[in-house]
Order: C-alpha cells, then structure tokens, then sequence
C-alpha cells in the first residue's frame, strides 16, 4: 500500500473600495414585506448622515414608504419627485424589495437678457 | 359604581424598544403566550406591535417598522363608557392605558363588547344604571342641568301571575322598546331592575314632567301583546339646579334616582294610573 497525501488550501480575494458615504445613495424604495423597514434605513443613514434623509409613507399595493435625500426636494417638488421615481421604480419593485435609486436632477437654464 | 378601564384592560404584555428585533418579539410572543408589546422610547410610547403585526411583518424587521400607528392613548382612570366612546369616535384599533405616562394595559374592541355584554340587559336589550351614572356624570362636568325620571310598571306582578313569566318578558321588552323609541334626543334610558326604568335628562323639572306625561299617555295608549293595555307611574327629581359646583356627582346622581324612585312609589299608591310626584328635595350642591 503507498502513502495517502492529502492538502487543504484557501485562496484568498481581496477588494478593496472606498466606502459610499452615506451607503444607500439618493433614495431607497421599500417594499411593505421587505427585511429591512423604511424607519431601520432613516434610522441607519441618520447616525451616518444626521439630518438628511426622509420617510415618505406612500398608499401603494407593494411598497410601504421611499426613503429619501431631503436635498433632493430642494430642486424639485416632492410630490413631482415621488411621481417620476415611482413610475419607474413601482414597475420593478415588489413587496419584498428594497430598491437603491440614484438620482441626478439636472437644472438646464437658459436666459436672454436685452443689451 | 361606573366602571374603570383599569378593571377589564390586558395586562399581558411586554415594553420593548424601537430598535427590539421582530424575530425576538414572536419567539417571546409564542413562549409567554403575549399578545401586544407597546414601543417605548425615550419614555413615550410611541407605538405598539400585536400578535398580527408579528405574522406579518419580516422577522428581520426592528419593533418600530412593524408597529400599527392606528392606536390612541388614554389613562387608567377613564370609565369604559368613556373608551366606548373613543372607539366610535375615533379609527383605532386598539388603546394603550397609561398611568403616570407608562403603558399599564391595553384594550382592544373586542375586549370591550365582552365586558359591555354585562353592563346590557339581555331581555330588553337596555344599558344598565351604571350607563346613567356616566352620562349623568358627564351632563354634571359639563354644568348642565339633569333630572330623573323613574319608572315603575302598575300590576305587573299581575301580569306575570295570571299570563306567565314568559309573556311578562315580552310585555316587558315592548315597554322598554317603547319608551326607548320615544324619549327625547339628549335623554338616556336604563333598566334599573325588575320592571324599573331609569330616564336622564338634561332638562329642567318643567320639560322633564312634560316628558314623562307624553310617555306615560303613549304607554296608556298603547296596545301590548295578547291585548294587554298597561299603566305605568312615574317619580321625578332634579332639575332645579340653578347654579353651583356639584361636590360628589355619583352620590348626587343615586340620591336623584333615590328621590325620584320614592316619588314613584308615591305615586303608586294614588288611585290614579297616570300621576307624576315631584320631589320637592333639591340637589346637593357645595
């Protein structure tokens, strides 16, 4: 009878990122089953990011509320902001979902001014 | 004496914090058999998870995202008509009972229709006094005027004797019917016992006699079952208060009925079926 080798070996990967500050960028849409509940998030990102997050409940079939960056409204009204991303966020999205949006608003102004 | 929300409330449950884990809460839940854990924070009770909310919720999820916000709080002292009260007024689903701004109990609708079964009468389908006492206790804290109309059924022992129990319930019930159809907006109406009624009104002697010579002629006027043709006598007291605070309201209030319940008797015994006794005692007041 020969003699049995056996080896045991870990390879290991690392990545390496910089961490997102705060890590749920613009807006978080919840899903009314979803693990993590809208007040976990404000409450999660308030502790990195005091102040600057908000809970919008919304009355909708699958999602409970949109969690929010407040500076976000400051450009745009609340109610036209919730409706644009609920459009295309309320089509993917279901009860158990959590869904991460990022949102750039961009502000185009043309004036003419008489000389 | 009216009863207090601190008598019939749950007891059985469990103070957590918002940031408490769902999955702990049904594990808890299902061992120690609790039903309702009120959300504390910062001493404020903020919300409350029921044995629903855990069902449905992920266990992932902290006590304040799968709390219900449809709940009201009110303190221990609140008598159950009061609670009656806000449960028809208001949406909620359930209240928390508070004393010195810390959950001592909750109630939830259903709790209260089973404790309102006792304080009903089951034949005429009728509140019981204690009804009268908080609706007399509300008219007083209000400074509102109140009087007692007492009821007492002529002969009906006759009734009973010579037709049987059974046809007595039922003569019974359609007075009782009677003269709920036909008591004015703002009066309150019990059975005080046997074949006694209790009215309440927040009017003076004058418009209370009225009152109850316009019940005692719809009763005379009236056909009941088998063709029987009843009397009743009435006793009044109260109404006269002009001004002042009233010291005691619950002992004003049975002194009233007392009163009233005494003139009735003496109104009994005159030859007359239809004959209203005022009382000419006067409320206490301080």
């Amino acid at each position: 009878m020969g003699k049995t080798y056996s080896t045991k070996k870990a390879d290991i990967v690392i990545r390496l990122s910089e961490f997102e500050m705060p890590p749920m960028q613009d807006v978080l849409i919840v899903g009314k089953k979803a693990p993590i509940g809208p007040e976990a998030a404000r409450r999660m990102v308030d502790i990195l990011s005091p102040e600057q997050y908000e809970i919008i409940q919304m009355d909708h079939p699958v999602i409970e509320a949109i969690v929010i960056r407040k500076s976000l409204m400051n450009i745009l009204e609340q109610d036209k902001l919730i409706t644009t991303i609920m459009e295309e966020g309320g089509k993917i999205a279901n009860d158990q979902m959590i869904i991460k949006a990022q949102v750039n608003i961009t502000l185009e102004v043309s004036k003419s001014i008489e000389l | 004496m009216i009863k207090k929300v601190s008598e019939i409330m749950d007891v059985n449950f469990l103070k957590v914090g918002p940031l408490d884990c769902v999955s702990a809460m049904k594990n808890i839940a299902l061992e120690k058999n609790i039903n309702y854990f009120p959300i504390v924070e910062n001493n404020k009770t903020i919300g409350v998870v029921t044995y629903k909310e855990l069902i449905q919720a992920h266990p992932n999820r902290i006590a304040v995202d799968a709390m219900t916000k449809n709940y009201s709080v009110i303190t221990h002292e609140m008598s159950i008509w009061e609670v009656k009260s806000i449960f028809e007024d208001e949406s909620a689903d359930l209240l928390i009972v508070e004393k010195n701004k810390k959950p001592v109990g909750l109630v939830t609708p259903s709790l209260l229709e089973k404790e309102f079964q006792k304080h009903f009468d089951l034949l005429t389908g009728l509140p019981k006094t204690d009804y009268i006492l908080y609706q007399a206790y509300e008219l007083i804290k209000r400074e509102n005027e109140i009087s007692i109309i007492f009821i007492d059924v002529n002969n009906f022992g006759i009734i009973d004797k010579k037709y049987g129990h059974v046809n007595g319930d039922i003569v019974l019930k359609e007075i009782a019917n009677t003269l709920n159809q036909h008591k004015p907006e703002k009066t309150y109406i019990c059975r005080f016992g046997g074949d006694e009624f209790v009215i309440l009104t927040p009017f003076q002697v004058e418009v209370t006699n009225k009152i109850a010579q316009e019940l005692l002629d719809i009763i005379a006027t009236k056909t009941f079952c088998n063709g029987f043709k009843i009397s009743i006598s009435a006793g009044i007291s109260g109404g006269r208060r002009i001004t002042g605070r009233i010291s005691d309201s619950y002992s004003t209030v049975l002194n009233l009925i007392n009163i009233a319940s005494l003139a009735c008797s003496q109104a009994k015994m005159n030859t007359d079926t239809i004959r209203i006794e005022i009382s000419s005692e006067s409320m206490d007041i301080a």
